[in-house]
């Protein structure tokens, strides 16, 4: 259940990375569908991310001569970040649909107090989940594993920066020639 | 590294101190980079200073204006200041029909940067054929983005680079958002003195509080890529105009209409209201426009700051 639960909790995460890359880049009013294809391909990106990590999990467990003993200490080590990354996932989708269904003054208060900071704390969270789940390892594969997963999320805005600088500063269908970086 | 985040509440924001324009020609003057630099220096402005050390050179300004203005538009949809402004506006439309003004409401928004106001008025305001809605901005830019933005979605509206209180055909409610604390000292006075031709007007800002400038500084991090971006819109929350400040700017320099603030009161919460609006109202209209706000007509106020 642990793997499941990160897997899903990365790929929300990948997927709303896409999203805050895409925000601030298009001034149109109506665009639910940028949006939505800027979302659809941080999926497909969180997608191919979860396939590494997956098939680095098969291909460590096919590896080992006690594959029981070395999941049993992923599961261990895993059930670490899913408390933390879980906890802060619970508040942010919290407060996310506060946001989508309250009034004027209800926003205003999830994206001052919850939205907003969380969004920067996230930075900072995501090596402390990494840190919880070497300190509760015993094994080298589980924290080689733990590393590539967490480099693999943590660094999904960036590998959308890194492919918008080739892609002249235009990333999602649909970004506005006049966004591009020079 | 800027060494610590100095900023000067009466000092400038960069994007002020880049676009220099002549008020009556609209004509461009030349700003040199080193130029905004010392001035920051000047004001002991370190952040400020390091940030404009980083800018691109020129050529590349008003690409860097539409950037930062699309992120600021980002804000601008989190917080809601289309349904904020249109909850002003739209009341004091059916005020004016029912106080007697017939024909178009020309509704002009003062320093409309990308049009994002006007443009989400067009497409969900819901004001009606006979309300006119235009946008006017000094620089050229941003003026040349809102009309392109505005052709690809058909929106009703228009962009003029003009100065809003200079036009033709002067307006029946200029309109506003986040642009009263670019103005200091007389000239604030001078803004609203320049709208008494108005039957009313609604500005909204930022709303000064013990918090703001530490929200403000969360939040443009946060939200914004661009370290102008951060830098100015913090900056912003430090020196929004208190409402009794305003109140006093705009009750001496239009003594003919009603001035009220709407949401000044800071209360112990102030992240709930984060923006106050000052409304002026031609004589006649408050009457209608309080009817027509219904509940909301408990947030105005006419003395609170």
């Amino acid at each position: 259940m642990t793997p499941l639960l990160l897997s899903l909790l990365a790929l929300a995460d990948v997927t709303f990375s896409a999203f805050r890359d895409a925000a601030g880049r298009n001034p149109r009013i109506e665009k639910e569908r940028y949006y939505r294809r800027a979302m659809a391909g941080g999926f497909a990106c969180g997608l191919g991310a979860l396939g590494v990590c997956w098939g680095a999990l098969r291909g460590l467990l096919a590896l080992v001569n006690d594959p029981e003993v070395l999941y049993r200490d992923m599961a261990g080590a895993g059930g670490w970040m899913l408390g933390l990354y879980g906890s802060y996932a619970t508040v942010v989708l919290g407060a996310l649909g506060v946001w989508l269904l309250g009034g004027s003054e209800l926003r205003t208060l999830m994206s001052v107090s919850i939205l907003g900071p969380l969004t920067l704390l996230r930075h900072g969270l995501i090596p402390v989940g990494l840190a919880l789940a070497w300190w509760q390892a015993d094994r080298w594969e589980t924290r080689g594993l733990a590393l590539l997963g967490v480099m693999l999320v943590g660094s999904a805005e960036q590998a959308y920066g890194a492919i918008r600088a080739r892609r002249r500063g235009r990333l999602w269908p649909g970004e506005p020639e006049d966004m591009a970086s020079p | 590294m800027h060494r610590g985040p100095a900023v000067n509440p009466e000092g400038p924001e960069i994007t002020d101190l880049l676009i220099d324009m002549d008020p009556r020609s609209l004509e461009r003057r030349p700003v040199q980079k080193g130029a905004v630099v010392a001035e920051l220096e000047a004001q002991g402005m370190r952040w400020g200073a390091w940030v404009a050390r980083g800018l691109p050179e020129r050529g590349e300004i008003d690409r860097l204006f539409v950037r930062v203005h699309a992120e600021m538009q980002r804000l601008w949809e989190e917080f809601l200041q289309g349904e904020r402004m249109r909850a002003l506006l739209a009341p004091l439309v059916k005020a004016l029909r029912a106080s007697g003004h017939g024909g178009r409401v020309r509704v002009v928004d003062v320093g409309c940067g990308l049009g994002y106001l006007v443009r989400w008025l067009a497409a969900r305001g819901e004001l009606g054929a006979e309300v006119e809605l235009l946008g006017c901005d000094y620089n050229g830019a941003l003026i040349g983005a809102a009309e392109r933005y505005r052709r690809e979605e058909g929106l009703r509206c228009g962009f003029r680079v003009a100065n809003a209180f200079t036009l033709e055909e002067p307006a029946t409610v200029y309109i506003s958002t986040g642009v009263l604390h670019h103005f200091r000292g007389p000239s604030l006075a001078e803004l609203f003195r320049q709208q008494r031709g108005a039957q009313a007007f609604v500005h909204l800002d930022i709303k000064p509080s013990y918090l703001a400038p530490l929200g403000s500084l969360l939040f443009h991090v946060a939200r914004m890529r661009e370290p102008i971006s951060q830098h100015d819109g913090t900056l912003s929350a430090v020196r929004a105009h208190p409402g009794e400040r305003l109140l006093e700017a705009a009750r001496g320099a239009v003594p003919s209409h009603e001035v009220l603030l709407f949401d000044g009161e800071v209360g112990r919460l102030p992240i709930l209201r984060t923006m106050l609006g000052v409304i002026g109202l031609a004589p006649g209209l408050r009457g209608p426009f309080v009817r027509e706000l219904g509940p909301l007509a408990g947030r105005l106020g006419a003395t609170q700051g």
